[in-house]
């Protein structure tokens, strides 16, 4: 298949900031996403009043107009937010691409600022809130009553199915976490800057839902992260070199279930991974060989496995060997997540992924990654996914 | 299609790990609501299209195969196979004690559902495993399916079936 541009021929991202990584911010998530949104725009170079137009997540607690007003934004032309949490982290970027190219908007700011940690976090489960009856709500009812609360347990079910088919163990698992934690040690943003592990330390980590260890598990994290997007002619008057976004996909399987996504005939052949994966490559003609470094949705280490199998770096159930050979590492074949990750920098639903890729893209990055011509990003199965291809304009 | 009945007796509260609290509340829809009937009522239930006979769980408003909203509910067998199964450690949940065990069961209707393992040590349990399902009650208002392994270390190999 050609090279050929994609979808998004017209626009580049700009712009990237964030907030710090920490256990405890100290301040609202308003606040945060001011300031991250106000970070991106420095670094683009552009005036908060230059922005028209914002997407967010669904899941976040700062609406577009009350992170436009504290911004000093222009009155909005576009405002619009995606689903499914993580799984849609390229989805979000994807929103407000689709905005820039199709004139609806000139820039564009994609925030997702949260108190993860010292607020509300995931991992403490849901059933806190009373029942309503809407199918929204509903879709957790089949796991929660039994205990079954948490993005941990939904996911360790996967885990536990991986291990059965495919022979994996556990330190299959935690060298995913070692290589991240590897990456993330350089990282000065990191929160596990200067703190690699071994494999016996992920080993001796606690059990959360087996068979997870603490160290397969993000960091729930406190931060913001923001991506400034325009149009090609505008970005070659801003201040950093522009990235192009050659692709960029969404993918839900014909019987997805949020999660808990355990219904269809083969639920570990994640058709959702394969539906992101064809859309994906198809729109700029790439294929696997063509990346030099990826961010992998790393929010429990089975997943990452099933994302470098689901994107055809390696067979379904030979992400353990691919990863076991050292290639997601250091010098590896596929240098994954080198910020360290959402098991080393910060949990923020993928979005410091993106500023990753984009300065690996730019060529500033803390683990800078030789010969990048394109930075793959991929989001994770068992929920709707996405996934997108970054590349200098 | 199983015949009511199957679940004679009430529902217990044997092997449940009973931790401080009530358990998170299920969330019911007029969709789903005759299958938390029907658990209040010691059966649990796999709905089935009266057009096809299609099985499916969870509930839908319509027929995965056909497409019917005509749907009605029959008594699941009662047997099925451990698809994956995890042991819960972290975070504390209300009305359970850790370590629990929750798996992913493959009935025989081709359906799935999730339960707890009760009645074994969360060591025993494997995938694959033959289980049969019985109804428990776990606490004051809320019944819930639970798993229990065919072949039980130390046990009569028939607990649980009626």
């Amino acid at each position: 298949m050609a090279e050929h541009p994609g979808p998004f021929p017209s626009v580049r991202i700009v712009g990237i900031g964030a907030t710090e990584f920490s256990t405890a911010s100290g301040r609202s998530e308003l606040r945060l996403a001011v300031e991250a949104c106000r970070a991106a725009l420095d670094d683009a170079g552009l005036a908060p009043s230059a922005v028209d137009g914002m997407a967010t997540f669904a899941a976040d607690s700062n609406p577009e107009i009350e992170v436009a007003r504290a911004l000093g934004a222009s009155p909005l032309r576009f405002f619009a937010r995606t689903q499914y949490g993580g799984g849609d982290y390229c989805g979000t970027v994807r929103l407000g691409a689709m905005a820039v190219e199709l004139r609806l908007a000139d820039v564009v700011v994609c925030y997702r600022a949260f108190n993860e940690r010292s607020g509300g976090r995931y991992g403490q489960g849901m059933g806190g809130t009373p029942p309503l009856a809407s199918a929204d709500l509903a879709q957790y009812s089949w796991s929660i009553p039994h205990g079954l609360v948490n993005a941990a347990g939904w996911m360790a079910l996967f885990g536990r199915r991986y291990m059965h088919e495919y022979g994996a163990t556990s330190e299959d698992f935690g060298r995913v976490t070692v290589a991240a934690r590897r990456f993330a040690a350089d990282n000065p943003k990191a929160r596990f800057f200067g703190r690699p592990i071994t494999l016996a330390d992920h080993q001796a980590s606690r059990w959360i839902v087996e068979p997870l260890h603490l160290l397969d598990c993000c960091l729930e994290t406190d931060g913001a992260v923001a991506v400034v997007m325009a149009r090609a002619d505008r970005a070659a008057d801003c201040r950093q070199r522009p990235v192009a976004i050659r692709a960029a996909a969404q993918g839900a399987a014909a019987n997805q279930h949020l999660m808990a996504n355990y219904y269809a005939a083969d639920p570990m052949a994640f058709e959702e991974l394969d539906v992101a994966a064809a859309e994906l490559w198809r729109q700029c003609g790439l294929g696997p060989t063509d990346v030099q470094a990826a961010i992998v949705y790393d929010h429990f280490t089975p997943m990452v496995l099933a994302q470098l199998e689901g994107y055809g770096f390696c067979g379904r159930g030979e992400g353990k060997d691919f990863v076991a050979d050292g290639h997601i590492g250091p010098g590896g074949r596929l240098p994954v997540n080198p910020h360290g990750g959402q098991l080393g920098e910060a949990y923020l639903h993928g979005m410091n992924g993106v500023n990753e890729a984009v300065r690996q893209v730019r060529g500033h990055a803390v683990n800078q990654i030789d010969g990048i011509e394109h930075v793959l990003l991929t989001a994770p199965p068992g929920v709707p996914t996405s996934s997108m291809v970054l590349g200098p304009a | 299609m199983g015949k009511g009945g199957q679940w004679a007796g009430a529902p217990t509260t044997e092997g449940l790990g009973m931790g401080e609290g009530r358990r998170p509340r299920p969330a019911i829809t007029p969709d789903t609501g005759p299958w938390w009937d029907g658990l209040a009522a010691g059966r649990v239930l796999v709905q089935r299209c009266r057009e096809c006979d299609h099985p499916q769980h969870p509930p839908e408003p319509a027929c995965l195969a056909c497409g019917s909203l005509d749907l009605g509910w029959a008594d699941a067998s009662g047997r099925g196979e451990i698809y994956s199964f995890v042991v819960c450690h972290e975070p504390p949940v209300p009305g359970l004690d850790p370590p629990y065990v929750v798996a992913v069961a493959t009935l025989e209707e081709g359906t799935r559902l999730i339960a707890n393992v009760v009645g074994s040590a969360p060591d025993d349990v494997r995938v694959g495993a033959a289980v049969t399902i019985d109804v428990v009650q776990a606490d004051d208002t809320l019944f819930l399916p639970a798993f229990r392994l065919v072949d039980r270390p130390g046990g009569d190999g028939q607990s649980g079936s009626r």
